[in-house]
């Protein structure tokens, strides 16, 4: 078969198979292949991480005495603030009864491991485990996206650093914005009018707004953009967490 | 020397579907076609279809994507080879920037200058592992 005639018949194939798949024949092939995929996804990822963590810990060897008391000073802090917080929750919990208010609605979650992050993370829980595209995923209180494909067993997650994502957000302070991604890495808080308030140290959380439920932590202000000739002001916010070496996340079922 | 040229294709698609936003596979496949010449266009094909399956995306997008690159290759063969370093440059400039835009979204110049780095660096492997005799001459015949 000649050069140019070869490049068209695998054209033609791909084409087929991109048609295919868009009407969801290939299911047959693809999931019995994601018992394969998750595994060997799975232990690339972790070794990347454990890669990351060992140039940081080499990174930050000098600091090690400091590092291992400032620990000591944080869980001391942590045991304080649990008990602390376990008190208010007792009270809070009497007092909504006492007033008849009821208590504030719990997610369902379903657990998931990561596998792999690029411009997407993928997680090892698909439509399987229930996940469907539109549900929301976190880790904690902290928002981590939004499902927007899945496959059998395999889901794959817009991050607030994805430059198509919109989240409707405002600061601790009230004040509102959107929240967007830029270059895969960083994330914005855009939108914001000249006359509200922000500052460094802010924290950005989801309004409720659209399909995010309200108060998960987006990230805290960094660096404020205020431009004199535009009427909208952006901030650059940074996550609680570090995305690219997330071993597990929770998706909202309902 | 065809195995040792796969397992380096299967790794970039092993790595740009699970750690780095970074056209690697794409690298590869255009230095393959480029260098070794014609036959490599099979693997751009199921490159791109491992690609789509392991990244979740539409199977055949990425093999679409990769042999119509692989024609444009062919196309203007005369003017896209080795010796001719500037035109390399800006096929591979350009071809990177529309797949980031494609894929990922963003391009930062960033990542052009890193893909024509890793292009360099994927050319000087090709010709370690193929035999000089193997390389595409194709385009120095009269």
């Amino acid at each position: 078969m000649g050069k140019k005639n070869l490049i068209y018949s695998l054209l033609v194939a791909a084409v087929v198979i991109f048609i295919a798949d868009y009407f969801s024949l290939l299911g047959f092939i693809k999931n019995p292949l994601d018992a394969i995929v998750i595994p060997l996804k799975r232990t690339i990822y972790s070794a990347s991480i454990l890669v990351k963590n060992f140039g940081d810990v080499i990174g930050k060897y000098p600091q090690l005495a400091d590092l291992i008391s400032k620990e000591q000073n944080l869980n001391q802090n942590n045991e304080e603030l649990t008990f602390r917080l376990k008190i208010l929750e007792e009270e809070n919990t009497k007092l909504r009864q006492q007033l008849g208010v009821s208590t504030p609605r719990a997610y369902k979650l379903i657990a998931s491991p990561v596998i792999s992050v690029t411009r997407f993370m993928e997680i090892g829980a698909g439509e399987s485990e229930g996940i469907k595209a539109g549900m929301i995923v976190v880790d904690g209180s902290t928002l981590v996206g939004k499902v927007v494909q899945t496959s059998l067993r395999r889901s794959k997650i817009m991050l607030p650093t994805d430059s198509e994502i919109n989240i409707a957000a405002k600061s601790n302070r009230g004040t509102r914005g959107l929240v967007t991604g830029q270059f895969g890495t960083n994330i914005i808080f855009d939108k914001v009018l000249q006359k509200d308030l922000l500052l460094l140290g802010d924290v950005v959380v989801t309004t409720g707004e659209s399909e995010f439920p309200p108060n998960l932590v987006i990230g805290t202000v960094v660096s404020i953009n205020s431009p004199d000739v535009s009427p909208y002001k952006s901030a650059k916010i940074e996550a609680p967490i570090d995305y690219k070496t997330a071993s597990t996340v929770f998706v909202i079922s309902s | 020397m065809r195995g040792k040229l796969i397992v380096i294709l299967l790794a970039g698609v092993l790595l740009e579907s699970t750690i780095i936003s970074f056209p690697i596979t794409l690298i590869i496949v255009s230095v393959y076609v480029l260098s070794v010449g014609a036959d490599t266009v099979k693997w751009a094909f199921f490159g791109g279809l491992l690609l789509d399956f392991l990244a979740i995306r539409a199977l055949g997008e990425t093999s679409i994507f990769f042999l119509s690159m692989s024609w444009v290759i062919s196309r203007y063969k005369k003017k896209l080879h080795f010796g001719n370093i500037i035109y390399f440059i800006i096929f591979l400039s350009c071809v990177s920037t529309f797949y980031g835009f494609l894929f990922f979204r963003f391009v930062t110049g960033l990542n052009v200058v890193g893909s024509l780095a890793i292009g360099a660096f994927i050319l000087g492997i090709v010709k370690l592992i193929v035999k000089g005799d193997e390389l595409d001459k194709s385009k120095i015949k009269i």
